[in-house]
């Protein structure tokens, strides 16, 4: 497995805001060794998956709740309308409910689901003929200017700050949760390319691992840090600048 | 606290101006924030990008921006599905594994 010596560990930096003075705290969230350790010989998973098998509509029913949504959100990636991207999405739930017997377990169950949703989101947007150039998912994205404008680091001596981040993560929250703000969040994240849309949907909003990010997509480690690095950078950008207008 | 900060990221960067000291420049800290919170560089480097957002007074302002957007991001997304579709979905899930028991013969 190429990804194999990729590091699981996702390292999350912790800080505590205190009048403009930030404590730098590196924290590893042993979010994996918690579920190595918690995870019994007979795994979760493989419970989900037995109960599937044997028919237990409410795994079912959870598993729905859980991914249809960001389900249609990538599948949206690929297809021209909603119509079709719903299409798919019924169509991989009853390829699961079938394909649940031959499972083999060798990644997990929610990667194997949405392998299957972007098989059939990219043949049915083949057949749609609107299937755009797959390149921002294989490392076409790699290389492009950095993700903040040089021109902001032209401080002395240079490569430092010479128009640092503006104050915007300092407005009162309803500032920040209104309506107009998380709209045009939205629309930030609608318009990024589909390779750093679909990356950031299952890490940051799926909270997906790295690694299952790569096995979903078929991309590589580096490919999917880029294409995160792209995307959570775009909407600092987004958020900065509208914020910055008023 | 801002005060110490400035003072230590002025001292880091006069060393490293003289070569005497390893320091990034904020473009380069910028650059390498996603490896660094994804646990990817070497403990070299991540030594450095600490020491960076130990010292100056706007990136660690950058990184928490980005984990602020992250949030917002996620404060604007749904994962409700329409309960039509979740009828569908589940009537077929019966269809498919609710098979009746094979009848005795």
């Amino acid at each position: 497995m190429r990804h194999m010596s990729y590091r699981l560990a996702w390292h999350s930096v912790r800080y505590t805001l205190c009048a403009g003075a930030v404590e730098v705290e590196a924290v590893a969230d042993d979010e994996e060794t918690r579920s190595h350790a918690a995870t019994p010989p007979a795994s979760a998973e493989g419970l989900l998956v037995d109960a599937l098998r044997g028919g237990d509509e409410r795994v079912f029913a959870s598993l729905i709740d859980k991914h249809t949504s960001a389900m249609l959100r990538l599948a949206s990636l690929y297809v021209p309308t909603r119509a079709v991207a719903e299409e798919v999405v019924q169509e991989t739930w009853l390829a699961v409910v079938r394909g649940v017997d031959s499972f083999e377990e060798r990644s997990s169950l929610r990667t194997w689901i949405f392998r299957i949703l972007l098989n059939k989101a990219k043949s049915s947007g083949l057949a749609e003929r609107r299937n755009l150039p797959l390149d921002d998912l294989d490392g076409g994205e790699a290389e492009g200017p950095p993700v903040v404008d040089p021109a902001r680091f032209t401080g002395l001596p240079r490569g430092y700050w010479s128009s640092p981040p503006n104050h915007w993560d300092e407005l009162p929250e309803e500032r920040l949760l209104a309506r107009e703000t998380l709209a045009l969040v939205e629309r930030a994240m609608e318009s990024l390319p589909r390779g750093q849309r679909a990356v950031f949907e299952l890490r940051d909003l799926q909270h997906w691992t790295a690694a299952e990010v790569c096995e979903a997509l078929g991309i590589t480690a580096a490919n999917q840090r880029v294409l995160l690095h792209r995307a959570r950078a775009r909407l600092r950008t987004s958020v900065e600048e509208y914020l910055d207008a008023r | 606290m801002r005060a110490e900060r400035m003072l230590r990221g002025a001292l880091m960067k006069a060393l490293a101006l003289v070569g005497l000291h390893p320091w990034l420049t904020c473009r380069e800290c910028v650059r390498l924030v996603t490896e660094f919170l994804e646990g990817a560089l070497s403990p070299e480097d991540r030594a450095l990008v600490l020491a960076h957002l130990k010292g100056c007074p706007h990136c660690p302002r950058y990184v928490r921006q980005i984990e602020l957007a992250v949030q917002l991001a996620g404060a604007t997304t749904s994962n409700s599905v329409p309960p039509a579709t979740r009828a569908q979905l589940l009537d077929a899930f019966r269809r498919e594994r609710h098979r009746p028991p094979e009848e005795e013969t």
